[in-house]
């Protein structure tokens, strides 16, 4: 690890802490933080001040590859197969139409930029379609984790986030067919048959061996019960994929997000706390990745001519993956929402564009374009470039399209709740406490009208002293007499804990948890001691269940 | 304590020869400190002044005169350490009692439980009602003369 220049601990340590610091200033700017893990990224960087050497991102490539196969597993985990079925015509429709045109778009206008530089239409053309191939890819993880930040939820995240899930595929297959075109015009000798072999191997082959790996992780969480040891286990096969997916030249991304996407919807209630878990456990994984994104960024040596191209690119992109969306949505009659800001949502590009151009580098580095430059490193210099604007930009206008649809803030969860509310939002409050002099005759009458397992006792001057309840009495119940002259003092038990009705509903459950209680007295300060309500443990996630479908409003329907 | 075969329950354990009196006194207050004073000599016993707050205390609630000339004064108490009983056998009725159906009382079992012996202290009460119904176990008690026979009588006998 000497040739890291700096240690590698000291490396991934910087760039978390640097991460984790430039996303808080940037959300302080209101901006996704996104964007501050980018800029961070840059400034370390190749571009800024070098302190992560080439070496050194090229020695964490395989860091980049588990956090690639992370981020897919968590995607995947998104899409429920029941709104794939849902709206399967709408996604299809916007997908071709952003993707193809995009590829249309920023193949035509490169091609003519190209050509009205190089004088040469086949080499243009090659080129073209290559930039047009990559250029309909979304990244996924940073469009993604925008939604996340922002708790998006409704029908346009739910498209974005399947939009996004698959445009990957369409590139990949548009990029192979777009090299294999781009052989075939400069040099003939393109096998075309081979090619769609490939692709099909690739993707085809990264469904299949992503679906295998879920089903096993299905039934080996049957055995999991521990969440740690689940989040292991499911580690430990998405590694496992990655490297089969990697050593074999399937897309690591599709693999993992077919992965994540057969496991929820193949068990959804055991494989959820996997996804909560591992959602948890990737904040660090895309810090790390994003700001490496950043530091790889090298705009250094960038020909002048090329930034006609970057212009075509970008905007050719936008106003292809605005327009073909639009479009898309239009024709499937998809929601107003949906049309109008489902393409603001898919500008983001990242990993697989950039893999591309690295793939395009290699491929079609035998084409020459201008002299000591082949089509391969015009390419990736123009691809490094775009993605720099449009990873600074893409975000934003993520952030834009789920509040200009009203879907920000609407992924409310039980935890949301938990954490928003007192103890009091929660209670049983119509209580009517037991005096302590109180007959046990009176006293099972009213236990019995309650709906209430326990009662608050009292003593004369009103302070908490015990509760009363039907089994805390069953030794008495059965003989009548007793009823009789026993008083509630006589049968109280007394109170080991009990929460305060302005305390936190988190800290209250998880006190209940640990004692094992079902249900806890509420008093309104540690002085005074008065009842104000029954906290019970059943009814309050009944109400926090109510409360949670109360916020997202009528979203779903 | 074990289910025996007075009354359903066996109070040995709870009851020990020595905590049987034959009280001369003719009043309720008298009486009840009386028994104070003797069960709080128990080890189980730890604060005697608690255990009197607590009984009467209690009996400023409501009396535990449970009716048939029958008195169970009881209290529950963190100070002790597990359930105990003392019983008064009173040559003179107590008046005074304010029992539920107004008649004096002549038999009085005063208990102490632990804070937490819940369980423990509502079945001494409950197997205590249920002895005291019988009218030949009323008559038979009060015909004792001897703390060991009536100790003998109330925990089936046993020595």
């Amino acid at each position: 690890m000497e040739h890291l220049g700096l240690g590698i601990l000291i490396l991934l340590g910087a760039c978390l802490f640097g991460g984790a610091l430039g996303a808080s200033f940037f959300q302080w700017l209101r901006i996704p933080q996104v964007v501050g893990y980018i800029a961070i990224g840059l400034i370390v960087g190749e571009s800024g001040f070098k302190l992560v050497t080439t070496d050194a991102i090229v020695s964490l490539r395989p860091f980049n590859l588990f956090a690639l196969g992370i981020i897919g597993f968590l995607v995947g985990g998104e899409l429920r197969i029941d709104t794939f079925r849902k709206y399967a015509r709408q996604f299809v429709a916007i997908l071709l139409g952003e993707g193809l045109a995009a590829f249309m778009l920023v193949g035509v206008s490169t091609t003519t930029i190209l050509y009205l530089i190089l004088h040469d239409f086949t080499v243009a053309v090659a080129a073209g379609t290559v930039f047009g191939a990559i250029a309909s890819a979304t990244d996924p993880a940073s469009t993604i984790d925008v939604l996340w930040e922002y708790r998006a939820r409704g029908v346009v995240t739910t498209s974005i986030t399947a939009i996004v899930a698959l445009d990957d595929a369409l590139a990949m297959t548009l990029y192979g067919l777009g090299t294999g075109v781009a052989q075939l015009l400069t040099s003939g000798n393109a096998d075309f048959g081979y090619e769609i072999w490939r692709i099909a191997v690739e993707l085809l082959g990264a469904i299949l061996v992503g679906f295998i790996f879920a089903v096993g992780l299905r039934y080996l969480l049957r055995w999991m019960h521990k969440p740690e040891k689940a989040l292991a286990i499911s580690i430990g096969l998405i590694l496992l994929l990655i490297g089969i997916a990697n050593h074999t030249g399937m897309d690591i991304i599709l693999a993992a997000m077919m992965m994540g996407f057969t496991l929820i919807n193949l068990v959804p209630r055991r494989s959820e706390h996997v996804f909560s878990v591992l959602r948890g456990f990737s904040a660090p994984i895309y810090v790390l990745f994003f700001v490496l994104v950043g530091a790889r960024l090298s705009l250094s040596g960038l020909p002048l001519w090329l930034w006609g191209i970057i212009a075509a690119y970008v905007v050719g992109r936008s106003a292809g993956k605005l327009g073909g969306a639009w479009l898309g949505a239009k024709i499937t009659g998809a929601q107003p929402n949906v049309r109008k800001y489902l393409g603001f949502g898919l500008f983001a590009q990242g990993g697989v564009a950039v893999g591309l151009s690295i793939m395009a580098s290699q491929h079609l580095s035998n084409i020459p374009i201008a002299p000591g430059m082949s089509v391969g490193d015009a390419i990736i210099f123009a691809v490094t470039a775009t993605t720099l604007i449009v990873q600074v930009s893409g975000p934003p206008l993520v952030k834009m399209a789920i509040q200009r649809s009203g879907e920000a803030g609407r992924n409310i969860t039980d935890e949301d709740v938990i954490a928003s509310s007192k103890v009091s939002d929660m209670m049983a409050g119509d209580i009517n406490p037991f005096n302590e002099s109180m007959r046990l005759v009176d006293a099972v009458k009213a236990l019995s009208a309650s709906n209430l397992d326990m009662v608050p006792v009292v003593d004369g001057g009103g302070k908490l002293i015990g509760t009363i309840s039907l089994q805390g009495m069953r030794n008495v119940l059965i003989d009548q007499d007793t009823w009789q002259w026993l008083l509630v003092s006589d049968v109280l038990e007394p109170v080991p804990e009990c929460v305060f009705a302005d305390a936190s509903l988190h800290d209250a459950l998880e006190l209940m948890a640990q004692v094992h209680a079902t249900q806890m007295p509420v008093i309104n300060n540690k002085e005074e001691r008065k009842p104000e309500g029954i906290l019970d443990y059943n009814m309050a996630r009944r109400r926090i269940t109510d409360e949670v479908i109360h916020r997202q409003g009528s979203f779903d329907a | 304590m074990a289910l025996g075969g007075n009354g359903g329950m066996s109070f040995d354990g709870v009851l020990s020869e020595d905590r049987v009196l034959f009280l001369a006194c003719d009043d309720k207050k008298s009486a009840l400190q009386e028994l104070i004073d003797k069960l709080a000599l128990s080890p189980a016993i730890e604060d005697k002044a608690a255990l009197t707050e607590g009984i009467f205390h209690r009996e400023s609630l409501m009396s535990t005169g449970i009716g048939l000339g029958v008195g169970v004064p009881h209290v529950r108490l963190e100070s002790v350490k597990k359930p105990v009983m003392a019983v008064g056998i009173c040559h003179k009725a107590l008046s005074d009692y304010e029992s539920i159906d107004n008649q004096p009382v002549s038999i009085i079992f005063m208990i102490a439980a632990g804070e937490n012996q819940h369980a423990e202290h509502l079945s001494i009460l409950s197997a205590l009602s249920r002895l005291c119904k019988d009218e030949g176990f009323r008559s038979e008690l009060l015909a004792q003369t001897t703390s060991k026979s009536v100790y003998q009588l109330i925990t089936g006998g046993k020595d």
